[in-house]
This record gives C-alpha cells, structure tokens and sequence, in this order.
C-alpha cells in the first residue's frame, strides 16, 4: 500500500507544480488577475488561442449593460469607440472569430444570466446563417470556466502558459493563427471555402427558434435588440447567386427583419465592390469599423457602402 | 459523476482510505462502507431514484431467499420476481416507446388520439442492474448457485458504485464470492487498474470526446453535408462508440481492481473481427454472455428440432431484443435485427463458431484476414448509422445522402481539420497499440512493463499530457443513456 501511494503521490508531483506555475499566470484572468499594460501582450495571446474563454472571463469579472455579438465582422468594433457613440451604456465586445450563430445564441444568455442587460447587437451574415456552421467553443468555455480542475487541466490554459513562457523568458516572438500565405493566396482560399459552405446551404431552423427566443426575451425585458449584415466584398456577395441561394437570402433577411431592428451593409454598392477596403472577401479592414458603428448608432450621416439596404417593414 | 472527472477523484480518494485503512481487517465494515459510496454515488447521479434502486435490491433480496427454498411456491416467487424486475423496466424504459407507437399506429388507422401521457424518466442505470438481478435470479432457480443470505452482499452487487452506470453486467456467481471474502490491498492488481483507468481516460478524452465534436453536427443535420463527408463521419462514429463504451468499461473495471475486485470483461478487440459472429463475441462481451446464457441457448434449445432455421430465429431474436436492450426506439430494434441478419450466412455456411488467434497470433495478418476485418468493420459501422440516429427516417436520410454523386468529393466538415487530424493519429495508436497488445486484457496491461521505470513513466506521462492536451468540452459517456 505504502509503495502504491509514494508512486501515486511522485507521478503526480509534475502536475502539482505545474497546476501552480498556470494558478500564477492565469492566462484567461479566472482569478481576476489585473494585467499591466505591460503585460497586456500576454491576454492577446490567450485570446489568440481561446476568445470565447477570455472574453467571458472579463465580462465575468466585469460585466455591463451592453453587449456585441457575431464573429471576426464584429471582432473588429472597438468597445471604446462603441462606447462614446451610444453616449451611455458600457458595452462589451462577445464576438469571436469564426464564430457561428450557436456562440451567438450562447454568449447571449451567458450575459443575460450574468447581468441586467439594456442593448443588445448581434452581428450576423448570410454566410453563417446555416445549419452546416454549428462551431461551439462557448459551451467549452462554459466547462472550463466550471470550476478550478477544468480550468487548471484545460488545454488552452495549458498552451497559452506555454506561449507566454517562451516569449517571456526565451524571448521568442510568438505569432498564433497567422495565415502564412499572401493576400491574393488567401483571398483565393476564402472564396473556395465559401462555395463548400454554400454548396452544403441549409436553412437553421433551431438556430432561427433559438434567436426568436433571445427577441422575445429582449421584448419582454425592454432590451434594444439590433442585427445587422457587415460589408462582405462582392466576390462573396455574388457567390449567393453562383449558387442559386438568393431566394435563401431574401427569407434571411426577412427573418432578421422580424426578429428586431436589422441593419443590412451585405450588399452590392461602390464600398462592397472596391477589393482595397477588404482584408480579404470576408472582412473589410478595421479602418471602417467606425464608419459601421456610426451607422448603427446613428450619429452622423452613414458614409457609402454603410447605409443599410432598405427593406420591407416585416410582415405581422 | 464521471470516473474522468475532478469530481470522481474527490469522492474516490477519501472512499479509498476509509475502505482499505479504516476497514482493512473486517469485510462487513468494508461492505457497508462500499454500500455507503454506492448510494452517495447514485445520489449524486441521480437521487430521485436511490429509493427506488433500494426497494428493487429489498425485494429482489426477499424473493431470492424464497426462490431458494424447495417447495410448490418456488415457481410462484420466481415468476413474481421475474414480472416484477422485468415490469419495472419496460415501465421506466419502454412504456413511452409503446405508447408513442400505439398513437402512430393509431393515426395510421385514422384514429386520432392525443399523446396526453407523462413522459416517464428511467433511472440511471435500469438497464445494468436489472440484468444484473435476473442473472441472479434465472441462477438461483436453476440451482446453480445458493441464494445470497447476507443483505449486504446483495445489496452491494446490486448497487455496486464502479458498474452501476453502465457495466459491465457481472453475474452473481463470480461477484458473490468475492464480495463475501476478505479483501487485501495488492500492489500489482491496485496498478494494473491505474494502468487500465490511464487507458480508459486517453480513449475516452482524446478520441471519444473530440470526434463527438465532428459525428455530432454531421448527425444532427446530415443533409446539410456530402455523401463522401457522411462516409468520413460513419467510420469516424464506430471508432468514437468503441473508443467511449471500451474506455468507460475499462475506467470501471480498473476502479473495481483498485478495490480488489475482478469485474467481467466488456471488449476483446472488436475491431479486429472477421466476421460478426466473432464481433460479437469481442463487443460489450457482459451483455452478449448473458443474452446467450438467458435467451439464445434456451431458445436454441427448444427450437433444436428445426435444425438450422432454429439456430437462425434464436439468434435473430436474442440480437433484435439485444438491439432493443439499448433503447426504447425502433432504430435499435432494426440495428440488432440487421445483425441478427448478417448471421444467417454465416449458420448456413456452418461458419458461426470459434475461430483460430486472427494472424495466427502472429503480427501480419492475410490479405484475406484483412478484407475479412475491412468488410466487417464497414457492415457494423453501417449499422451503427442506425445506432446513433434519433428516428428511422434521420437514418434513412443519412443512406440515402451517402448514395449520390457527391459521395467522390472531397470531404468537408467545418472546424474539423485539426481535430480530425488529431482524431486520426490517436486511432491509428491506439488500433496499433491493440493489435500489438491482443492477447492481453488491454493495451497497457502488460505493454512496457519490461522497460526500464524511466521510459514506462515517459509512456504514462506523454498520455496524461495528451489527456490535458487534446480534452475537448467533454460529453457524457454514450452508453449511460441505456
């Protein structure tokens, strides 16, 4: 029994220190760990490998009113640009990238069981608007974020410790989910990648009760609900119709239109066509997203390529 | 409560001092201790149905005693107690079955009639302890053993913490005796079961859990995906069920062992079956022993006369009601009657029985030994199609995109490329490291024990890193729902 327990207690030695060495750096501020701006790097590369983690961590820790939701398209708005143009509320940006409506519907009632929430945006293209997408990383974070064991035994706590050692100690410069090819390159993959999601288009049906449940939540609540389309290049908007999904399209918008107030920038017009305002067919550089912002917020007059499409009132 | 979890390791580690320091010299303390953690363990799983559990051991244990005794009301007591064990699980696991069928079959008639029942809620388990009890039950009627006078003996095998989830579905006669005798702590049994429970965990975390996160998207909406991608995902799902029930089985059986139990074996390298007479000999081997010791061999026996096509009703039947075992849904009523089919040639070719070590034990197995295992594998995880599907009609679906043209594409599932590629790696080790390992009980029982303590540990340790390293959200283990 003695020799069964000493051999017990000395394999698990190494995950003791360790479990001490991810407590002290605390990637994802479980423990609320208040970072300097110099060590700020460190949260960016957490965040680089888990965004959902992070991001619900500090709204854990700090949670407020207003929120933004969607993927890479919403990445981009700036909390404290946000911020100075809703004159009020205290937003915090839940977007990830890649992200998919689940992590929408999910982020969402993190934050409504977290805190009183008064205005609500959520980001959501076409593109993503199908069952095939169904990514779930929030769920994942839920669990790790459970209690210390799965905080302590996850992976990404795990990697990003590792990330920040190396960089901090052995000074190597760490660069996580960089493409390592050239923008004409990526622009190519991208569109390829979007014909393989268009090509496998399904209406999501559960993801469309699970927002029409967040609406009626928002109604209930008096929570100011706003959708809206980020500006795609047109080498993706006519991909809809390469594939015969306009009609698919047309029922998405509608379906937007009745869930709240629906922003729709995803259109054909001299910013969408122009391939110098994107990154790449996905996503427009970050310089505009002032410009979305200003739209959605209402300040000053909408600059091209972000006044909305009009649309229909919705039908009753 | 998962054997895998942090939660489990906290209610393990204090059980284990109390049972094998505090109650070391007295078998009845370390019964009823033992008894103790399998109601706290059931509690927590589910605590609505510990009372329940509790009567169902009470009177199973009554009617034992008086099955026992020799006299005109032993058949009386022993078709009360078989009624009651088995009425208790249709009524938990079948009676929403029945009724919704009767409501369908009813509309199909044109009769319209409201589904206005409860849903009823099946305790956790029902499936194991019940065999568990009837196996006791069919043996002390015929004798083969005594009936168990001590409450907590009983008790303890009825309830006991390591199988009561999900098995392996023990008998009285091999767990009696050991819950009866003195139980003392050995260093090699106690390790050979860490050993087992590393194993378990690594299939379960590293290839279970994260191929879960590609089967299921496909599986929840296979029309949404290509017929080659539908393929991709069928292999992937039989990998990902053996991979989940083989590693819950060995979890169990290593925790039994820590505690000085021996527990019935569940897997012998299914996958490297030749045909399906011999899968099934390989997969959930607790379950299949029982059916053919309590179902197939009876029915075989009083079908004798009719030869062949005796063989052939006895074993369709006992795989159609083992399909049935699994769930209240007609997809497992189909699942175990397309094995039951897949028997018939195999009865007519006389080719149903024992077959000789695959590759003679040797490692390089015949090119015939290898399509042999190649179609096998394919039929069961074509099955298994029907195993993981909701209804009849999703499976249906799920055929019929695999058969189109779309079947020569590329495959593609979003978010799977990394995960997929660890999924692959961890299947292709842990196949080879079984096959290399296929005479033992599992593949860490005696593989690199010879080597020098450096290098074993190097072994441990690179698999709990994978652990941590590759654990996804985690899912519940597949076989608990039955």
């Amino acid at each position: 029994m003695k020799k069964f327990l000493i051999r017990i207690l000395l394999f698990s030695l190494p995950f003791l220190v360790w479990a001490v060495v991810l407590t002290v750096i605390d990637p994802y501020g479980f423990w609320g760990k208040e970072r300097t701006a110099a060590d700020q790097w460190e949260e960016k590369v957490a965040g680089k490998l888990n965004d959902p983690l992070l991001k619900l961590n500090q709204f854990k820790a700090s949670p407020t009113s207003g929120i933004l939701l969607g993927d890479s398209r919403v990445y981009d708005l700036q909390v404290s640009d946000v911020e100075a143009a809703s004159d009020r509320t205290k937003f915090s940006n839940l977007s990830y990238g890649g992200g998919s409506v689940k992590e929408v519907v999910l982020s969402f009632w993190y934050a409504a069981e977290m805190t009183d929430l008064k205005e609500v945006y959520i980001g959501i293209n076409f593109f993503n608007y199908s069952e095939m997408l169904q990514r779930d990383r929030v769920s994942e974070a839920m669990g790790i974020m459970d209690s210390v064991p799965s905080y302590l035994s996850s992976r990404h706590v795990t990697k990003s410790v590792v990330l920040i050692l190396r960089q901090r100690y052995l000074n190597q410069q760490v660069s996580v989910g960089k493409p390592d090819v050239d923008r004409d390159a990526f622009w190519t993959s991208q569109l390829k990648y979007a014909d393989t999601a268009l090509a496998g288009y399904s209406h999501p049906g559960e993801r469309l009760r699970e927002l029409r449940e967040i609406s009626e939540y928002c109604n209930t609540h008096g929570i100011k609900l706003v959708f809206f389309s980020s500006p795609c290049h047109h080498d993706l908007i006519t991909k809809v119709k390469q594939h015969n999904l306009e009609a698919q399209r047309e029922q998405f918008r509608k379906e937007m239109n009745s869930l709240g107030i629906f922003f729709e920038f995803n259109y054909l017009n001299s910013f969408t066509e122009n391939a110098e305002n994107f990154h790449d067919p996905f996503h427009y550089k970050p310089k505009f997203a002032k410009q979305l912002i200003n739209s959605l917020f209402g300040g000053s007059e909408p600059q091209a390529g972000f006044v909305p499409l009009e649309l229909p009132p919705p039908s009753p | 409560m998962p054997f895998q979890s942090f939660s489990f390791l906290c209610f393990f580690v204090p059980f284990f001092f109390i049972y094998w320091f505090l109650f070391k010299k007295n078998v009845k303390l370390q019964n009823l201790a033992l008894l103790s953690a399998s109601y706290v363990f059931y509690f927590i799983a589910d605590w609505r149905f510990l009372a329940f559990l509790v009567a169902v051991s009470a009177i199973n244990f009554l009617l034992g005693l008086q099955i026992g005794k020799v006299g005109r009301r032993q058949r009386v007591y022993f078709l009360l107690s078989i009624f009651l064990s088995l009425g208790g699980l249709m009524f938990f696991k079948y009676f929403n079955f029945f009724t919704d069928s009767l409501v369908s079959l009813l509309a199909m008639m044109g009769l319209q009639m409201t589904d206005a029942t409860a849903r009823i809620v099946a305790p956790i388990g029902i499936s194991f302890f019940t065999f568990r009890i009837l196996s006791y039950l069919f043996d002390v009627n015929k004798g083969k053993i005594e009936p168990e006078r001590d409450w907590l003996v009983f008790f303890n095998y009825v309830a006991f913490f390591p199988t009561i989830m999900a098995g392996p579905i023990d008998r009285a006669r091999d767990f009696f005796p050991q819950l009866s005798a003195a139980r003392a702590f050995s260093y090699p049994v106690a390790s050979e079961g860490c050993r087992q429970i590393l194993w378990g965990v690594f299939k379960k975390i590293v290839i279970a859990d994260n191929l879960s996160t590609i089967t299921g998207p496909v599986f929840a909406e296979p029309s949404a995906f290509s017929g080659s991608a539908l393929v991709v995902v069928m292999v992937l799902y039989a990998f990902q069920l053996y991979a989940d029930f083989s590693g819950y089985s060995d979890m169990a059986i290593g925790v039994g062992k820590i505690l000085g139990f021996r527990i019935a074996k569940n897997f012998q390298y299914p996958f490297f079956a030749r045909d399906i007479a011999e899968f099934w000999r390989r997969w959930h081997i607790s379950l299949t022993s029982w059916l053919t010791e309590y179902l197939y061999t009876p029915l075989a026996l009083f079908l004798r006369d009719w030869g062949r096509q005796g063989q052939i009703i006895a074993i369709v039947v006992n795989l159609t009601i083992c399909g049935l075992w699994h769930g209240a849904n007609w997809t497992f009523v189909l699942f175990g009657l397309f094995h039951g089919c897949l028997f018939v040639p195999l009865i007519l070719r006389g080719k149903a029985g024992k077959k000789k070590e695959i590759a003679g034990g040797g490692l390089i197995p015949s090119f015939k030994e290898l399509f042999q295992v190649g179609a096998t594998f394919f039929l069961v995880a074509l099955s298994l199609v029907l195993f993981r599907s909701p209804s009849i009609g999703h499976a249906l679906g799920y055929f019929q995109g695999m058969i189109s043209t779309s079947i020569l594409s590329v495959p593609y599932i979003p978010y799977s490329k990394s995960i997929g590629l660890v999924c692959i790696i961890a299947i292709v080790f842990m196949m080879t490291l079984e096959w290399l390992t296929r005479q033992e009980e599992f593949a860490l029982s005696k593989f690199g024990l010879q080597w020098k303590a450096p290098f074993r540990w190097g072994l441990y340790y690179v698999l709990v890193i994978c652990i941590f390293y590759f654990k996804s959200k985690g899912e519940d283990f597949i076989y608990i729902q039955f």
